[in-house]
């Protein structure tokens, strides 16, 4: 059997010197925290605004009960839908990764790309109102439509950043079936 | 129902957590080290690879429980950490890229006789894993999994990728890293 000095010299060096480990479980413990406090939250603040709403029967508090049950019932949708393996690194390959990573940065770019030009309509119209309405004027009206402004370009920006993983992806894909 | 029957769903699920959590203990144990190192072909920034190597505890840590054996556990790992790398270097800062040579530390690492011969093997060491991480990503993959002594059909299990490509790839990534180490020499 022939050695291959070569490797074996490059195994030796890439062994050789590893920094000292992070606390590896620092993540999870964080994380576990994250969980815990987002369910005790739930279940403190879910019963406590019904009672409020049931016994006030005022609209503020009716609306944030419905808000806060609207909220808690998307956030465990999405956290079922992720634990039911939308994503599941044992049955994943690194190709089947990256294909997948591929249409979610492409799903992200799409979704981004339809936020910003929604925003672009309602901020279009929303100070067309403004214009026409603008004995009215507010200090409070200008800066909504700064505000809707300054997140368009956080919506372009992100699109940016979507669109060079999506092409990084696709590269990483084409070179691993070529 | 007896408290001591091995088959009471508490007990059951406290000896499944308790095995899960020795798993990952004796994982990280076995192969903290690997993934530090894996760490260091996705990310050059020590602070940002910690996080990436945390990253990756964590990412097996939650993949675990549903590990039914369908691969080795080593390819199983692998696996995981090649998937959490290519998404740390997905989404990385262009700032990152800049940075050219990996930090070095202020003091020896290893105060041991002989500071030449040590300060040669850690420029070496440097000189391979700066090569590593300039080659385009299908391929640094292969050379780290090579370097980490998975067989060339692990390698491909843990890509996805046949074996006889895998041949290919490393024989092109060998190359490349070749002429980088001579050209920096």
């Amino acid at each position: 059997m022939t050695i291959d000095n070569e490797l074996e010299t490059w195994r030796q060096q890439w062994h050789s010197e590893t920094e000292p480990l992070p606390e590896l479980k620092r993540k999870i413990k964080r994380q576990n925290l994250r969980t815990v406090a987002a369910v005790v939250a739930v279940c403190v603040c879910l019963p406590l605004s019904t009672i409020e709403a049931l016994r006030t029967r005022s609209s503020f508090a009716i609306g944030l009960a419905s808000g806060i049950a609207f909220s808690s019932a998307l956030m465990g949708s999405y956290v079922w839908w992720v634990r039911r393996g939308a994503w599941k690194p044992t049955a994943q390959t690194t190709l089947a990764y990256a294909e997948l990573s591929y249409k979610r940065a492409v799903a992200k770019a799409r979704s981004l790309r339809f936020a910003f030009y929604f925003l672009l309509i309602a901020t279009t119209l929303f100070a067309g109102f403004m214009a026409w309405n603008w004995k009215h004027f507010h200090v409070r009206d200008g800066a909504i439509v700064a505000a809707m402004v300054l997140e368009m370009l956080l919506f372009q920006r992100l699109r940016r950043r979507k669109l060079q993983e999506m092409k990084e992806t696709k590269k990483l894909i084409d070179d691993m079936k070529e | 129902m007896d408290e001591t029957d091995p088959l009471s769903g508490d007990l059951v699920s406290d000896h499944m957590r308790e095995t899960t959590e020795a798993r990952f203990n004796r994982i990280l144990h076995e192969y903290g080290t690997a993934l530090s190192r894996l760490a260091f072909g996705y990310e050059k920034v020590a602070g940002a690879r910690q996080e990436l190597t945390q990253d990756i505890a964590l990412a097996i840590w939650q993949a675990l429980p549903h590990f039914r054996g369908e691969c080795s556990e080593r390819t199983f790992i692998y696996r995981i950490a090649h998937n959490r790398g290519l998404s740390h270097a997905f989404r990385r800062q262009p700032a990152h890229e800049a940075l050219d040579e990996l930090p070095r530390p202020l003091e020896p690492v290893d105060p041991r006789p002989q500071p030449e011969e040590q300060l040669a093997i850690a420029s070496q060491r440097d000189r391979l894993r700066t090569a590593i991480q300039r080659l385009p990503l299908a391929y640094r993959q292969v050379v780290m999994l090579l370097l980490e002594e998975l067989q060339h059909a692990e390698i491909g299990e843990v890509l996805g990728i046949s074996e006889s490509n895998v041949a290919v790839r490393l024989n092109r990534a060998r190359k490349l890293l070749k002429e980088a180490l001579e050209a920096r020499s």
